[in-house]
């Protein structure tokens, strides 16, 4: 019994160390990469801008955000093959939807309108509307087989994409090999939209010295900027969004209970994303419903026109007892935000349909 | 001196064993640091604070209710009856609402018997600067201060918001206690043609005798931060003849930001809403 128990500790032992000097002497040959790395992609910021986060899980790459933009915009992830993502989102409106309630392809329309994706990695509190999602990876993950949007499950898209000609190689050249997965397809429309970055409004040049803007122009920013507009509370330079949630008392009851949905917590009830206000002249109609049809309703609403309630955000509430703001100073304001819009991110050709 | 060939071989053997007893252990290494995690427990008036409800009354008998409570606190640093002293966090910004920042850990606390603890709440004048702290992304986001009260002026230190009754037992309002410096440039519609380009700075230092607790080297301990939020609207110091009160009614729902008045009162009640308690926990990680 001792002689076997000897050889049984040898045999450990030699096991042991078998296993300590296998590391660089054997490579498993699956593990070889298919295609060369992927070439990391660093975007240029202007001064003024936060680093824009980059999750270690799903780094940017040149091929990443190319192969993003194809699917961003191939209708392959439908159903029938009619709707992409672009479809939605349009760029020219701020990648959101100029219609009140976006129709998927069953031809049933949703009840809230697709929210824009201006500079939507600086969101750190949430996608969508509700916030429902804590990044673009999940994000993107919802449309594709939601039955009353692109209505198709992920493993037929996965097989589309698999049996496809062009396909293939470039997962393999986003991702080192040329598996494909939802998980995937995910990351890479991710990146892509990590790359809509509206920095070069008339607003960006004025700060960058660059350009002037007029003086009813610099008063509206001064309105915006100041607690006589309190817009910056919600919609903090320079990304013109917190991110975070708010009951702006759009309805004596909330419809729609937002944010409560996601959290369980009633006081959430009524609570959306303030989402970012650049281009917001070009991404009517507007709130979570698109109810309002222009901007001074929009600002009208949140000057004198809310409902008022415990559940309203007290940055909201506040303005029952402060002076409202005057009819010039609102169209002060709205020209200040005009000076929002950035014509080079919503006409840019990097981001457009590269789809033939 | 002369030395047998036993006894030669005995003191190689022993020096090859000393010899490689200091290769594993340097006698010049550092003794291992302590570890102290830091807590804050928000309070009115007592323990736990219940978000959302209107239960909590001020000194001047407004009752309300706490919705949003976000603020930074900067250069906290324990003291020990040595004259030792170490920083344990630089920058750090709690929100009520986000549990990830709630509690840190610091890892590098030497040990000592600790007296005290200071901070700031709030940033100083080298601190509170417009992007300075654009690396702390929910922090940048939600506290700048804006443009039109100081183009130079870095964030807010406290935001505090919720409801309170306008009357007894009548409808509700909202307040929010923002607080924060102010610089004037001509242009701020509420302030029409006033220049006052000189920053106001506000924040608080604060300095908090501790019961002396000694932590010991490798060990861990747990500093407690309380804040009594009511203090934050009570007049603390009735007897210098200064009302620093802050009522609901008359300050919370207006434009407080550029208002140097109810900031001065603001920083002055803050003061004294602050208290710490240091535990030593054993070697035990909680």
């Amino acid at each position: 019994m001792t002689k076997y128990r000897r050889l049984a500790a040898w045999v450990i032992v030699l096991a042991a160390l078998a296993a300590c000097s296998s590391n660089d002497s054997v490579a498993p040959p699956d593990d070889e990469p298919e295609c060369p790395p992927a070439e990391r992609l660093t975007l240029q910021l202007p001064p003024g801008f936060p680093e824009l986060p980059d999750p270690k899980n799903n780094r940017l790459t040149r091929q990443g955000v190319e192969l993003g933009r194809r699917l961003f915009y191939d209708p392959i992830l439908s159903g029938d093959s009619t709707q992409a993502c672009g479809t939605c989102h349009r760029q020219w409106a701020g990648f959101g939807d100029t219609r009140r309630f976006s129709e998927g392809i069953d031809g049933i329309k949703g009840t809230r309108q697709a929210p824009t994706i201006v500079n939507p990695g600086w969101m750190l509190f949430g996608q969508f509307w509700d916030g429902r999602e804590p990044d673009l990876e999940g994000q993107a993950t919802r449309p594709v087989p939601n039955p009353i949007e692109m209505h198709l499950p992920w493993a037929v898209a996965v097989e589309r994409l698999k049996h496809h000609p062009e396909y293939p190689d470039l997962f393999c050249a986003a991702f080192g090999d040329s598996r494909i997965d939802s998980l995937r397809v995910v990351k890479a429309i991710a990146q892509f939209e990590r790359t809509f970055i509206s920095t070069n409004s008339r607003y960006d040049r004025w700060k960058r010295g660059e350009d002037t803007l007029s003086t009813a122009e610099q008063a509206g920013y001064r309105i915006f900027t100041t607690e006589v507009g309190d817009c910056f509370h919600c919609h903090m330079e320079p990304i013109f969004s917190t991110g975070t949630f708010h009951n702006t008392g759009l309805d004596v009851v909330p419809v729609d209970r937002g944010r409560m949905d996601v959290t369980g917590i009633p006081a959430d009830i009524g609570k959306f994303k303030a989402p970012s206000l650049r281009n917001i002249m070009e991404s009517s109609p507007y709130m979570h419903d698109g109810r309002f049809a222009s901007i001074y309703d929009v600002v009208n609403h949140y000057n004198m026109g809310f409902h008022d309630g415990p559940d309203v955000d007290p940055l909201i509430r506040v303005r029952v007892t402060r002076r409202p703001m005057r009819v010039g100073e609102i169209d002060t304001l709205i020209t200040f935000l005009e000076t929002l819009t950035d014509p080079t991110f919503l006409t840019n050709p990097d981001l457009s349909d590269p789809n033939p | 001196m002369h030395f047998t060939s036993r006894s030669r071989w005995l003191a190689l053997i022993a020096a090859s064993v000393l010899g490689v007893v200091a290769c594993g252990e340097d006698a010049t290494a550092p003794e291992p640091p302590s570890t102290v995690d830091v807590y804050f427990n928000l309070n009115v008036d007592g323990p736990g604070l219940q978000l959302n409800n209107l239960i909590y009354t001020t000194a001047a008998g407004t009752k309300y209710s706490i919705k949003v409570l976000k603020f930074v606190i900067s250069d906290l640093t324990l003291h020990a009856d040595d004259g030792k002293s170490v920083k344990i966090a630089d920058v750090h910004y709690f929100d009520v609402g986000d549990g990830s920042t709630q509690t840190f850990r610091n890892s590098s606390v030497p040990h000592a018997n600790w007296t005290s603890v200071s901070f700031t709440f709030g940033l100083d004048e080298t601190r509170n600067v417009r992007d300075k702290y654009q690396s702390m992304a929910k922090f940048h986001a939600a506290m700048q201060w804006p443009t039109g009260l100081g183009p130079n002026l870095g964030y807010h230190y406290l935001q505090l918001e919720g409801n309170y009754e306008t009357s007894p037992g009548g409808a509700t309002a909202g307040y929010t206690t923002h607080t924060g410096g102010r610089q004037l440039d001509g242009t701020n519609p509420d302030f029409p043609g006033v220049v006052d380009a000189t920053p106001y700075h506000y924040f608080i230092t604060v300095d908090l005798p501790i019961t002396p607790t000694h932590i010991h080297e490798g060990e861990y301990g747990e500093l407690e931060l309380f804040f009594n939020l009511n203090d934050w609207y009570l007049d603390s110091t009735p007897a210098d003849g200064n009302d620093t009160s802050y009522d609901f009614t008359t300050l919370g729902n207006q434009m407080i930001m550029g208002n140097l008045d109810a900031q001065a009162r603001l920083q002055t009640n803050g003061r004294f809403c602050f208290s710490a308690v240091l535990r030593a926990t054993g070697g035990h990680d909680h």
